[in-house]
């Protein structure tokens, strides 16, 4: 008698999780992000402005917003504590943002609390089965196995892609871009997302950095081992544009006449003023490797080379000056509103001030 | 001390009509024997001064660790593979006239590694500068790494390749680490072997610190031999100094600051010599009670020598503490054949019957200062220990010296006829005596008493206030145990200020199962901890493998910053951790690292945050695949012995205060005299306390022996003057009046005895080594203070607490209360 109700005991104890000797294990996909004095100030991905909205994205599921140019900074509510790279809002309330571990978080409120609606760990499962019945219904297709083995592999990897960019063409459309060609795309405000990776001309699964809007109404897509695309904002496919160079475009941004500037490793800079047909290396200072760029209100192009050095473009990004140099590593920029920039890097967020 | 009267023995003025046969049977030993005990001593004298020269001079900081606390057990287990965070010195060479790129400063740097490379017992492997091979940079291309030693392989000292060595220092991001912040100094990382291979032997520390000095006289200019590469290269290279630190060089510095302590016993030895003389007035008799102290120093440091015992910077002060105590007992001894002879007695009864009389109080009254150094004995620190016991043998060794060689040799000489005719005037009426003294006897009087009772109430409350804001710890930056000024933290802060490392650091073992230290659980579980700690204020900055993991995980992706963090890709985790396992941050078995907290300071407050957010992590995230265990690291020592101090602190005020009180129940058989003595010891207490808050002195090893000394030794007043006054009180004087008798009798001694006890010890104040002299300013505070609570806060007590007979002639008759 006693031993069962000893036995009911211990399985009552460990049902709620009291059993102590099964700790739960650690996982930042299951904890959500603690609010800390220091997350303004640690290490910061990411820096955009949506709608007089600033926000930052930063590790342990930090994201920030301020709604006074960067002078003071609230910590949104995140339910994850992975590392969040990149934010990108179509509407005033309506965002998403990407990072590590594959996690796709969506918030209603304009950035003040999340929900998760994706992470790496569903990316393989429904992509396994999105090509499974993408194999049944196209027997013929032998691409779809190819992406059905890629699947399986994902799954036997875990969450390990971290989805770089995101972007959105209205409050239901839009994709989210990261490392091994992963894309996913979403017609549904993110309810449901599908891997858009069949249609991408990037059979080798390189990673992809950076996409930006170009003047024809496509998205220009910059990434890994000199891989350009041309992605199709009506049915989220991605053409393979001719490179110029072998090496990484981390990222690529349009100026406001439509010329394509990409930068990448090693200060390489390239640009293209008929929509990624041709490519000329832009003349500029040498630099660190490039890994943000941003049009100015004023249209002047900035791009910010890895080790602190911001150059400027004021000829739609044919050739580039020295604009500062802070000295030490940035992650990213955003204009502020005072003749200043944002930088954002593993000290948090900073503010430079430009001519 | 003076349980007798000094009217109870016959006076003798002729030796051949004293009974020689009278006294106890230790009384006839010794001085039925006299000679035989003066060769003896001289015999045990020789033997022992000469184990006393063989004495070494040694400071580990193995000892001043608390041993039972679990992070130093933690430590002890895993110190071999954490070798890294003991034993390392750092040296800068720095330019005051521009940066290092140039090719004469640059040649200096490299003279000045190559000699380091070269002194025994630096690990030559492990040596790491601009100039060793085992500095490298690395850069990403669009092919993967590209890297070498950050000299140019063919370095000529021409701009070209000192410009490419610029370039180089850049890529490799070593600036913080062995290049200054602002580009004007350059470091040398010397990690040090704890037994040469070539002798086998110890690291000697001596030799290794006079090399290193020799190096920064060539640098600095201040050895100029002709001909030297060092020097040269320094005079071509302009303004330039050297700094040096690390645990080695604090030993060394430690071990100058003890040598110039020897230097202040010979001051003290003055200081005594003269208040002794000034009282007593004869020169031979105070030559002798110094004499015979010192004799109890060398025997005290031979038996130590012999017993193997090193001297450490806590133990070289116990000679003081046996010289003060040595001199204070002799002094009685001196005044006890003083008196007798002034009344005519023979100087050999007279000591005869000073040593009959004061024997077993002497004895008892040293065994109350031993039960001030025993009560040290609980606190598990060894160099308290060592403290407790070197003092204990100090102590039995003053019994033999100045309880029985003295009043031998004094037999022998006697003390000088000037001094006994001064003696014999300067007894004086109640009405005829100084000032001074009739202003104590004021307090034997209940209104001036309940004024004096009062004030020490105020003083009480005041202190006790005050008190609360003690702190646990040491406060101040750099090393604690020297002085903010020395040229050691003087070096500390240079380093603290020029590049990016803090040398107080509080390092969590982070220990798993052979080959699971690439478990990305594992890891991830560090950067939540780390996480944690860095929200702390102290906390500057954290390294350990997951933060050079995610570093790498980040650079081996083309150092696209967004890659930079801990994610889950095994592959890369793998690569990375490999890459760590080669420089030495975790251990070829995968299982263990430190992970390194460098903290703004080692203030308690910032310790204790660490060690509370270390304890609650682990409370919240225990699992069977990683521990996170304190502490290594000089901020982990600290924040053990923290732990352990302060609970040392109420412990030994505890027994100390237990002890104090049993022994004075057992001498004065009654309660209200354990008041009269304890009460103002309290107070005593107390205040110094106050007083460290005021003089910003921490709770720390150092302090903890003072409270047990200074209660200890202070309980010797009353012992001294309590004693008297109730024997005499019990004879149906007043209390006006028997304090009157005493002070006469000995009174006047404990003044002595609370200046030269002071005296022995103010000298430390003046020690480079900072805890000595916070040692001596409290201890000479509490002798001194000790010494009023007894001549007046006593007395004042006394007048209301102890049963008056009522007097026939007395100006007073006081009913009895309790």
């Amino acid at each position: 008698m006693m031993t069962i109700k000893k036995t009911w005991m211990v399985l009552f104890l460990s049902l709620l999780g009291l059993g102590g000797a099964t700790a739960a294990a650690y996982d930042v996909l299951e904890l959500s992000s603690e609010p800390s004095h220091l997350a303004s100030k640690s290490f910061l991905y990411s820096i955009n402005k949506f709608d007089d909205r600033y926000f930052a994205t930063g590790h342990f599921g930090h994201i920030i917003y301020s709604d006074d140019a960067g002078a003071s900074w609230t910590q949104a509510k995140v339910p994850v504590r992975s590392s969040i790279l990149d934010i990108y809002f179509p509407t005033a309330e309506k965002g998403w943002a990407v990072g590590h571990e594959g996690v796709i978080l969506h918030s209603a409120d304009g950035g003040k609390t999340w929900t998760k609606q994706f992470d790496g760990n569903q990316y393989a499962q429904e992509g396994l089965k999105q090509y499974q019945q993408l194999l049944a219904e196209n027997p013929d297709n032998s691409d779809f196995q190819y992406y059905i083995e890629e699947m399986e592999f994902a799954i036997s990897q875990g969450a390990d892609k971290p989805l770089f960019k995101v972007h959105f063409q209205d409050e239901n459309n839009g994709a989210a871009y990261g490392a091994y060609g992963t894309l996913v795309t979403t017609t549904d405000g993110g309810k449901t997302w599908l891997s858009g990776m069949h249609k991408t001309e990037n059979f080798d699964f390189r990673h992809l950095f950076d996409v930006a809007p170009t003047a024809n109404g496509k998205l220009i897509i910059s990434g890994e081992g000199g891989v350009i695309m041309e992605g199709d904002l009506a049915n989220g496919s991605g053409v393979a544009l001719p490179s110029p160079w072998e090496g990484s475009f981390f990222t690529c941004v349009v100026s406001s006449e439509g010329d394509i500037i990409i930068g990448g490793l090693r200060g390489q800079v390239f640009r293209s003023s008929d929509n990624g047909q041709t490519w000329v290396a832009v003349n500029k200072p040498q630099s660190s490797t490039i890994i943000d760029s941003l049009v100015l209100s004023d249209g002047r192009i900035v791009i910010v080379g890895q080790a602190g050095s911001l150059l400027v473009s004021d000829d739609n990004g044919a050739s580039f000056e020295p604009l500062l140099s802070t000295g030490k590593a940035i992650h990213g920029i955003a204009e502020g509103e005072a003749g200043n920039l944002l930088t954002v890097s593993a000290q948090g967020v900073q503010s430079v001030a430009i001519k | 001390m003076a349980h007798s009267q000094q009217s109870d023995l016959p006076v003798i003025s002729d030796p051949t009509e004293f009974d020689y046969q009278t006294g106890s049977l230790l009384e006839r030993l010794v001085f039925n024997h006299r000679m035989v005990v003066v060769i003896l001593c001289v015999i045990i004298t020789l033997i022992l001064g000469f184990q006393a020269s063989k004495t070494q001079l040694q400071a580990g900081f193995a000892k001043t660790l608390p041993k039972n606390h679990q992070y130093i057990k933690n430590y002890q287990e895993n110190r071999d593979f954490l070798k890294g965070l003991g034993n390392s010195l750092r040296v800068v060479v720095a330019s005051h006239t521009g940066d290092i790129y140039t090719p004469e400063f640059l040649t200096l740097l490299e003279n000045v590694n190559n000699e380091l490379l070269y002194i025994p017992g630096v690990n030559r492997n492990g040596l790491k500068s601009i100039w060793t091979p085992n500095t490298r940079w690395k850069v990403v291309t669009e092919q993967g790494f590209e890297g070498g030693p950050v000299i140019p392989e063919d370095y000529d000292g021409s701009p070209e390749s000192v410009a490419q060595l610029k370039q180089n220092v850049e890529r490799a991001g070593i600036v913080g680490d062995l290049i200054s912040n602002d580009g004007t100094s350059a470091a040398i990382r010397v990690p040090l072997m704890d037994v040469d291979p070539d002798t086998g032997g110890r690291l000697d520390y001596m030799g290794l610190i006079s090399k290193l000095e020799s190096i920064r006289d060539k640098v600095s200019g201040d050895d100029t031999t002709i001909g030297d590469p060092i020097v040269e290269a320094a005079a071509a290279a302009g303004d330039v100094s050297m700094h040096i630190t690390g645990f080695a060089k604090l030993v060394g510095d430690l071990i100058d600051g003890m040598l110039a302590v020897i230097l202040f016993f010979a001051i003290a030895v003055v200081i005594a010599t003269a208040l002794l003389y000034s009282y007593i007035r004869c020169f031979r008799s105070t030559l002798i009670v110094i004499g015979c102290t010192l004799i109890a120093v060398v025997w005290q440091l031979g038996i130590l020598a012999t017993l193997g015992y090193e001297l450490d910077p806590f133990s070289i002060l116990v000679p003081f503490l046996v010289f003060a105590i040595g001199v204070s007992h002799g002094a009685q001894k001196l005044n006890g054949v003083l008196q007798d002879m002034s009344r005519g007695t023979d100087k050999y009864v007279a000591a005869r019957y000073t040593f009959r009389r004061l024997f077993l109080a002497g004895v008892t009254a040293l065994l109350s200062d031993g039960v001030g150094f025993a009560v040290l004995m609980i606190i598990a620190i060894q160099v308290i220990q060592d403290l407790a016991i070197t003092a204990s043998i100090g102590v039995l060794v003053l019994i033999f010296t100045n309880l029985i060689l003295v009043p031998v040799v004094l037999s022998y000489i006697g003390v000088g006829e000037k001094a006994v005719k001064h003696s014999r005037e300067s007894q004086k009426s109640m009405e005829d005596m100084h000032a001074l003294w009739r202003f104590l006897l004021l307090f034997t009087h209940r209104k001036p008493a309940a004024i004096a009772i009062v004030i020490g109430v105020v003083l009480a409350g005041v202190g006790l206030h005050v008190s609360e804001d003690l702190q646990i710890g040491d406060l101040d930056p750099g090393a604690p145990e020297l002085r903010a000024d020395s040229r050691y933290n003087k070096d500390v802060a240079y380093m603290t200020a020029n590049y990016s490392v803090s040398s107080d650091i509080f390092a969590i073992i982070v220990k798993m199962p052979p080959n699971t230290c690439n478990d990305y659980e594992v890891l991830s579980l560090a950067n939540e901890l780390e996480w944690r700690l860095r929200q702390l204020d102290g906390v500057e900055d954290i390294r350990g493998l997951n933060t050079y993991t995610r570093k790498i995980m980040g650079g081996i992706n083309e150092g696209f910053p967004k890659w930079e963090t801990l994610f889950r890709n095994q592959g890369t985790i793998n690569y990375a951790v490999s890459e760590l396992v080669t420089v030495g941050v975790v251990d070829p078995d995968c299982s263990i690292w430190p992970m390194g907290v460098y903290l703004s300071d080692h203030k308690a407050a910032t310790l204790q945050g660490v060690v509370d957010t270390l304890e609650a992590f682990n409370e919240e995230w225990d699992g069977p695949k990683v521990d996170f265990l304190g502490a290594a690291g000089s901020a982990g020592f600290e924040a053990a012995t923290n732990i352990v101090v302060k609970k040392a602190n109420r412990e030994m005020l505890f027994y100390v205060y237990g002890a104090v009180i049993l022994l004075c129940l057992l001498t004065f058989r009654s309660v209200t005299g354990v008041i009269c003595a304890v009460l103002p010891l309290m107070l005593t207490s107390v205040l110094c306390e106050a007083l460290m808050v005021w003089l910003g002195i921490g709770v720390k090893v150092a302090t903890l022996p003072v409270i047990a000394l200074g209660v200890g030794i202070g309980v010797d007043y009353a012992l001294y003057v309590l004693t008297v006054i109730l024997a005499k009180v019990k004879e149906g004087k007043s209390l006006e009046q028997a304090y009157y008798e005493t002070i006469n009798f000995t009174g006047r001694v404990v003044a002595l005895i609370g200046v030269t006890l002071a005296a022995g010890v103010i000298t430390w104040a003046l020690s480079p080594i900072k805890f000595q002299a916070d040692m001596g300013i409290l201890l000479t505070f509490m002798f001194i203070w000790n010494m009023f609570g007894a001549l007046i806060l006593m007395p004042a007590l006394a007048a209301f607490l102890i049963k008056q007979k009522p007097e026939v002639n007395g100006a007073q008759v006081v009913e009895g209360g309790s």
